[in-house]
């Protein structure tokens, strides 16, 4: 993981130094003497060579800091600070509603396999996935906000509500609900041909028993484990969502950002991002010995 | 009624509808277990053995498997005419059924202790404690050791064996009337198989359960097995006591599997293997099954498909060779 | 025959895949023919029209046809979707080759630089990646290629441990065949298969990506004819003239609906194990 974290800050200094243009005249006045551009340099740490910059970069990332923002000279981190629980509280709201539609509908496809519904279900999850997610979202504004009026149109309401949540949850669920529908009736239906589960129907039990207890349990191993991963992605594609609903997030910023030129400010949400990602991995793979008792054991004998 | 009979099958047929045509697994199988009698099925793989003892419990694959018909009387009751419901306090009560693979059947992500007292609240209740007491009496009873410490632990922690032994404490957990055994020591190796076996033969005479025992392996079978039938391509050939059986087998197929067996008692150069190749269920041959493959054969046998007569007192042959006391190649 | 039904029934979303990826590929390639009209002609009179004939998806506020703009889309999508993944599977997959058949320390060095680009979530790489080099068609495709390097290297890596250490593959070694002749002549045919599935489905991506980079300002850029951008531009009409917005939308669901349904049908023909 260290080396991954490393390339990471290495990825996101080079590109900040091939942004085209001079990063010390963006902030300065425009009319500006020698003196003030070796101040200013001296100032941003950029009369030093590359290596002690990255040095310095590593170092300041390392204690928080990442950077000035070119517009508002606020800190970065500042700025994500403020805006990450709007993005946050956008991606857990997505999470829960893929967590809740979609593994009953997977799990009513594997049982109902090869029937109507489940045909259903397979072909909506296909549409699912193809949405393109902004799409969905300006329809979907246009049909509840503009045509019938039932939902606000954007923000997040003053303060946060519930309602402003529901629409962009709802669309950045999109494909992750047809995602994470497809694999739950996959895995159901590998576990369903188990050994296991024709031994537990040998005793007599009940089917809702079986599905329910026996089968579920391990079908949702690879299931949940997937959902954490797919949470550190959200995190990253809430941009779209965020800019189309007006959504007071991460995204929002960092696209507000790139149409600034404010780099530092995109550098530093891509890296936090990049981050999070690498962090919840690695809790993902840790997860796994707790849900499989088999991997349990192979940690345990070393 | 001849003697108490627990188990009549009558005439199954279970056929699996594929897109390959009809699998005609099991074609019209009789066969008896009386009480406290050990009956064993033995055959090839593809001869249906496995089929029946799953048409018994119905828990056929379906799709693309289906009971078509026959009668399956447990002590006069047809399991076949039972609701689904009626059906599930027979399975792991009145007849309970272990399999061939003890190391994935059983569930990874449950403790063997879990899966245990599952089964015994399941069928007989109780308060937890005394769920408790009985699943470390059944581990007991199957010779497990430290029988405490493996109800924490998971499946995959223990041996094949002990796995095999849980299985078999779960299936006798309600004192079934019938244990319907599916090759439950092939997966593991000579010495355990020997345990195992012996295990069974003396719950079997503690408890005076009936079993239905499948086995592709004649030596397991005559062990174990105080009846036995031999099952090709879904119809049964042969079925006699164990001794007659074995001594003095009367199908053609049951000699050459006879002959096929490695024996330690006799030297031989080369085992006899059965010329041909395993019947396809789909489109099976003319007349009597095996007759492509039998050195006995004659023109009838291409034509008419034998029955089971029977030959001596409880010895019964499904061959038209016997009548003409043709004695081929003895083993 | 039941059964026949049912299977046939489960494949026929690849079949629709497949008939819709030849008409869209037609469309792109014949699109000079079948617009009515010139994606860039504006007619001022008539902007944000009503539906008609003349109009069948409408105009937008620059008076052009929707529906001949609509149709080169096809060409900005499908060159995008095609090039991306041409570079993404040409660069991942000698790197998966190589990391998986020389292992050790060229594979170590290989996986982790992979993981770096990983870790970033593509669209907003890709966002980045662009805003650096300037938005415009080429730096579209290679920013969406460099982005999608890391799943076909992955797959290709696993393709060739797979078969690495099969017996044909030593006795090859044995009898003295160098490197690259067993990598071509053996381990080659066995990847291909899962490659093209990632490939198809690698399509859809990207065409995805191009959408949402065009739409938020960094994609495509004006006058050209980007679904993602005819989204973003009809945004500001939405109340009163959806069409604007909706037709380029559905456009891209269907396309990347055919090339995900087409890579699905190829994925359960060849290997059911793919499935993630």
């Amino acid at each position: 993981m260290i080396p991954v974290l490393f390339g990471v800050l290495l990825l996101v200094f080079s590109i900040t130094n091939i942004i085209p243009g001079d990063p010390v005249l963006l902030m300065l006045d425009v009319k500006y003497t020698e003196k003030e551009y070796k101040e200013m340099q001296e100032y941003l740490g950029l009369d030093k060579p590359l290596y002690v910059q990255f040095y310095n970069h590593v170092k300041g990332v390392l204690q928080g800091n990442l950077g000035k923002s070119i517009r508002t000279r606020e800190p970065v981190t500042k700025k994500i600070l403020e805006r990450f629980p709007a993005t946050f509280v956008l991606a857990v709201a997505a999470m829960v509603i893929v967590a809740v539609v979609s593994i009953p509908i997977g799990v009513i496809a594997a049982l109902k396999q090869n029937s109507k519904i489940d045909y259903l279900c397979m072909v909506g999850a296909e549409i699912g996935i193809s949405m393109p997610i902004f799409w969905l979202g300006i329809m979907v504004i246009l049909l509840f906000s503009l045509y019938l009026g039932w939902l606000p149109a954007g923000g997040r309401g003053e303060p946060p509500d519930l309602i402003h949540l529901i629409m962009p949850a709802f669309c950045l669920a999109t494909p992750y609900m047809a995602m994470t529908a497809r694999l739950t009736r996959s895995c159901m239906l590998e576990v369903l041909r188990e050994n296991y589960i024709v031994a537990a129907r040998s005793r007599g039990f009940p089917e809702w028993q079986i599905v329910l207890r026996h089968a579920l349990r391990n079908a949702m191993i690879p299931v949940v484990t997937n959902l954490g991963l797919q949470l550190s992605r959200l995190l990253g594609g809430a941009l779209v969502i965020e800019v189309v609903f007006r959504w007071p997030g991460m995204g929002a910023l960092a696209y507000d950002a790139i149409m600034e030129r404010d780099y530092p400010v995109v550098m530093g949400v891509v890296l936090i991002v990049a981050v999070i990602f690498i962090i919840v991995n690695l809790l993902v793979d840790l997860s796994y010995t707790f849900f499989d008792p088999r991997i349990r054991y192979d940690t345990r004998k070393g | 009624m001849t003697r108490n009979e627990i188990l009549e099958i009558i005439d199954l047929k279970t056929y699996f509808f594929t897109d390959q045509g009809v699998v005609r697994a099991v074609d019209g199988v009789n066969l008896t277990i009386g009480t406290g009698e050990s009956v064993g099925l033995v055959g090839e793989s593809g001869s249906g053995k496995s089929m029946t003892a799953f048409s018994v419990l119905r828990l056929v694959p379906d799709p693309p498997g289906k009971i078509i018909s026959g009668r399956i009387l447990l002590k006069g009751e047809d399991l076949l005419q039972l609701t689904e419901k009626e059906m599930r306090s027979i399975r792991g009560k009145k007849i309970a059924m272990i399999f061939q693979e003890p190391s994935t059947s059983m569930n990874p992500s449950f403790t063997i202790g879990s899966q245990i007292e599952e089964a015994i609240r399941f069928h007989q209740g109780g308060k937890q404690s005394t769920v408790r007491d009985k699943a470390l009496n059944l581990l007991q009873s199957v010779k497990i050791p430290d029988p405490a410490r493996i109800l924490t632990q998971y499946p995959h922690e223990l041996s094949g064996g002990m796995l095999q032994r849980v299985m078999i404490a779960i299936g006798l957990s309600c004192e079934p009337d019938l244990l319907i055994c599916d090759e439950p020591t092939t997966a593991l190796d000579v010495s355990t198989q020997a345990q195992i076996i012996t295990l069974l033969n003396e719950l079997r005479s503690q408890r005076k359960t009936s079993f239905l025992f499948i086995t592709h392996d004649l030596g397991v079978l005559s062990w174990i097995c105080t009846f036995a039938a031999v099952m090709y391509a879904g119809k049964i050939v042969e079925y006699a006591d164990i001794r007659s059986l074995i001594l003095k087998p009367r199908h053609p197929y049951t000699r050459a599997l006879i002959g096929a067996s490695p024996r330690l008692d006799c030297d031989r150069e080369a085992l006899n293997s059965i010329p041909g190749a395993v019947p396809d269920l789909v489109n099976p041959p003319q007349g009597c099954r095996f007759h492509p493959r039998c050195s006995s054969a004659t023109s009838i046998c291409s034509n008419e498909i034998p029955t089971l007569q029977e030959e001596e007192r409880g010895h019964w042959v499904a061959c038209f060779a016997r009548s003409n006391g043709k004695e081929a190649e003895n083993a | 025959m039941i059964e026949l039904y049912r299977r046939f029934r489960k494949h026929r979303m690849a079949l629709v895949g497949v008939i819709v990826l030849a008409v869209l590929v037609f469309v792109g390639i014949f699109a000079p023919f079948l617009a009515p009209k010139d994606p860039y002609q504006m007619e001022f009179g008539s902007s944000l029209a009503p539906l008609s004939l003349a109009h069948p998806m409408g105009t937008d506020h620059l008076g052009r046809d929707l529906f001949s703009r609509v149709i080169y889309g096809t060409r900005v999508s499908l060159l995008v979707g095609l090039g991306s993944v041409l570079i993404a599977a040409l660069v991942g997959g000698l790197a998966g080759l190589f990391a998986g058949y020389f292992g050790r320390f060229v594979d170590i060095i290989i996986m982790r630089i992979l993981d770096v680009v990983w870790a970033f979530p593509p669209a907003l790489l890709a966002l980045a990646l662009v805003a650096v080099w300037g938005p415009s068609l080429t730096t579209v495709i290679f920013s969406i290629g460099v982005v999608s390097v890391p799943q076909y290297a992955r797959i290709v890596r696993a393709s060739v441990l797979s078969v690495k250490e099969k017996e044909y593959i030593l006795a090859a070694k044995a009898s003295g065949i160098g490197p690259t002749s067993i990598i071509f002549t053996h381990v080659l045919p066995n990847v291909l298969a899962p490659l093209i599935v990632v490939a198809t489905l690698g399509i859809a991506t990207s065409i995805m990506i191009e959408a949402i980079l065009s739409f938020l300002g960094l994609g495509m850029q004006p006058p050209a004819s980007s679904w993602g951008l005819m989204i973003s531009e009809g945004q500001k009409y939405l109340r009163t003239y959806p069409y604007y917005s909706l037709f380029p939308g559905l456009m891209i669901m269907i396309t990347v609906f055919a090339f995900n349904a087409f890579g699905d049908g190829l994925r359960d023909a060849w290997d059911p194990k793919l499935k993630t």
